[in-house]
């Protein structure tokens, strides 16, 4: 069976993969858009 | 059941008609950019890594991920949203196919010009027939879950909630082609990401850890098992539904054109890591159903369900409902808005332009687009109209896409292969498809069906292989 | 039919005195049982489950269990249980509320029973049986290990495949 700890990681680790994500798109676009190398 | 009053009508109808203008605006705003049929169907080859990331993420993050990965986690636990994170595999494995298909065919539009190249008249027509129908099901599917949604998040009546939706996102595209499709999925996505953790971080901290899975374990022991049969085969298959969406897609195919040199594997290998998480973060809450004493009638409700009730318990009944909504929208147009510019390109350039040996010019494009634009849309709002639930058709076509996942490797790496035992393979794999759909197991069609197939094209290699024709073709489309 | 039990109380074991007398004591016996035998006729128009033969029938392959019921009004609240054996020695509350329908899910493999009454009544329906059954280890072992060949095949030609004519690409 999969632990509690296993679970709970699993969720905080979804969670904050899920919000990093949208941070690195953040920041993507402002290094893309310095270069203007957006589209 | 979801909580219904949370929004009113009125509030309802202002928010998908502001989204609505803004989408709108942005698309009449970049859609100035678009010169040429190149312009506006692939906005200019030149799309950025960040653009080019989020594009390809958010059209993948369909209302599905919001609402079928928590009855996943309903139904199958913890490997249930494992299974269905598994998806994302397939916008991973394309970063090698779509550095791959760039240097093949460097000024190619389309994923059926590719067909119609390797694998000649007969391979394309078989290839148009499953992508169309597959595009268009998804399409309408994603207009009933948009006219659904508002229907019971907003009290607006399905027809005019879901006619309502299909305009907004024709008009964007309408406007500005990809340029509008692609910058737009670039707020979608982050609205999504942004809203998914919000009502996730609300959840996880108005539960009682212990009590929840003392819940489960006791009540739903199945759903924390290592070894839970049917959400181990739902793993693979979806995988393998994943590969067979992304690889044959021209949603896919398109952007891999639209990006620039050397962005595109990077692009879609990012998506795929920033799509994993998803299933994970919107699903797990479907697990606190039981524990926070919510009664499940509708599965595939249950997000939210939970979602609402969640908000609703912080005070925040109203402003609760317009997250859940604005997610859910977005989204959906997100999908909507990349389904009907890549549909509406094949048909424009691989009927109106190959079939039919029409020739595109700068004054003509917009309105042959619009035309095919406005005929893909209309055939999904005809099909959407009586409201049925079409996710049978959508998770039974798991062996029809799953059948061209190899036709396509070979097409692109291979220099030789017995063409007809490929598409031989393909029927053969349809077929097996959809008998294990319907007779056999469930969540074992694309597993069968792109294992088939898989057979087949291995064996052409060793048959009778002929070399694939020289790159060059009648097309005026294809280099 | 219950017009007739009254009558066959009236049997000739109650006694050979006066009719007229013994007619006074059983007039409360007769209204006693006449009440009794409403309860039991209620009963028999009591909620039950509906697709009870299909439930009972066909095993679940998910371990997931929706039980619905008809109810006569939208404000009855119905009280439904669940145990392991059918004489629901140590009953599990599942759900209790004026909703029709349930989805239950995360059962392991075995047979379950499930009972269902109005909230007002002590009067239980008949224990409906479902039993949960996976797909069978050697067939789930057979297709996840087709599925992982499957997977790793399709990886590695795509891998393989890139690697190869980029090297091709690279010399040429």
């Amino acid at each position: 069976m999969f632990s509690s700890s296993f679970f709970y990681g699993l969720v905080i680790l979804g969670l904050t993969w899920t919000a990093l994500g949208a941070l690195a798109l953040i920041v993507l676009l402002l290094k893309d858009w310095i270069k203007k190398q957006l589209w | 059941m979801l909580a219904a009053a949370s929004i009113t009508r009125e509030v309802g109808w202002a928010i998908v008609i502001v989204l609505g203008l803004i989408w709108i605006g942005l698309g009449i705003l970049w859609g100035r950019k678009a010169k040429n049929s190149e312009g506006f169907m692939l906005a200019g080859r030149n799309v950025g890594l960040s653009l080019g990331s989020a594009t390809a993420m958010a059209t993948w993050v369909t209302s599905n991920t919001m609402m079928v990965a928590p009855l996943l986690a309903l139904k199958m636990g913890i490997w249930g949203m494992l299974a269905y994170a598994s998806a994302s595999f397939g916008l991973m494995l394309f970063a090698p196919l779509a550095a791959r298909i760039k240097s093949v065919m460097p000024d190619g539009f389309t994923s059926g010009d590719f067909f119609r190249q390797r694998y000649g008249a007969a391979g394309w027509s078989m290839f148009m027939v499953i992508t169309l129908l597959y595009s268009i099901t998804w399409l309408v599917t994603m207009a009933i879950a948009g006219g659904k949604l508002l229907e019971e998040l907003g009290e607006i009546p399905y027809l005019q909630g879901m006619s309502l939706i299909l305009v907004v996102c024709v008009l964007y595209t309408l406007f500005g082609g990809l340029y509008a499709v692609i910058g737009t999925d670039f707020i979608q996505s982050l609205i999504i990401l942004l809203g998914v953790v919000a009502i996730g971080v609300m959840v996880l901290f108005h539960l009682d850890h212990g009590a929840t899975y003392e819940y489960v374990e006791t009540n739903q022991p199945a759903l924390l098992d290592v070894l839970m049969p049917v959400a181990l085969l739902a793993f693979f298959n979806n995988m393998l539904f994943g590969f067979g969406e992304v690889f044959h897609n021209n949603v896919w195919w398109s952007r891999a054109f639209a990006m620039r040199k050397g962005v595109a594997p990077k692009a879609f290998f990012l998506s795929g890591i920033l799509w994993f998480p998803i299933p994970i973060a919107a699903g797990f809450i479907a697990l606190a159903a039981g524990p926070l004493g919510i009664n499940v009638t509708d599965p595939s409700k249950v997000g939210p369900a939970v979602a609402n009730h969640v908000l609703g318990e912080y005070g925040m009944g109203m402003t609760g409902g317009i997250l859940i909504l604005v997610v859910l929208f977005c989204s959906i147009a997100s999908s909507i808005d990349s389904l009907l510019a890549a549909t509406s390109d094949l048909l424009v350039k691989d009927v109106y332009c190959g079939l039919f040996k029409r020739k595109l010019t700068d004054d003509t494009f917009r309105r042959v687009a619009a035309v095919a634009i406005l005929l893909v849309a209309g055939i999904a709002w005809l099909v959407a109209l009586p409201g049925h639930n079409l996710d049978t058709v959508l998770f039974s076509a798991g062996g029809l896409v799953a059948s061209l996942i190899w036709p396509i490797i070979a097409g692109l790496f291979w220099k030789r292969c017995n063409r007809a035992l490929v598409l031989i393979g393909i029927i053969a794999g349809v077929i097996t498809g959809y008998i294990c759909w319907f007779a056999v197991q469930t969540y074992v069609a694309a597993l069968a069906g792109g294992a088939v197939s898989m057979l087949f094209t291995v064996l052409s290699r060793f048959i009778a292989p002929s070399p694939f024709p020289e790159r060059t073709s009648a097309s005026p489309n294809v280099e | 039919m219950w017009f007739g039990f009254p009558s066959a109380r009236r049997t000739p074991q109650i006694g050979t005195a006066s009719r007229t007398i013994r007619l006074h004591y059983l007039i409360p016996l007769i209204a006693v049982v006449a009440m009794s035998m409403c309860g039991e006729v209620v009963g028999a128009d009591e909620i039950d489950f509906s697709n009870r033969e299909a439930l009972a029938e066909s095993p679940s392959d998910d371990g997931t269990i929706t039980l619905a019921w008809d109810k006569a009004d939208e404000s009855v609240v119905v009280v439904v249980e669940q145990d392991t054996s059918s004489e629901f020695e140590s009953p599990l509350l599942r759900y209790e509320g004026p909703d029709s329908a349930t989805v239950l899910s995360g059962f392991r493999d075995g047979a379950y029973y499930f009972r269902i009454r109005e909230s007002g009544s002590d009067d239980w329906s008949e224990p409906l049986r479902i039993r949960v059954e996976y797909i069978g280890r050697s067939r789930l072992f057979f297709l996840l290990a087709t599925g992982g060949l499957v997977v790793l095949a399709t990886a590695g030609a795509i891998v393989g495949g890139y690697l190869h004519t980029r090297e091709k690409e690279g010399e040429s």
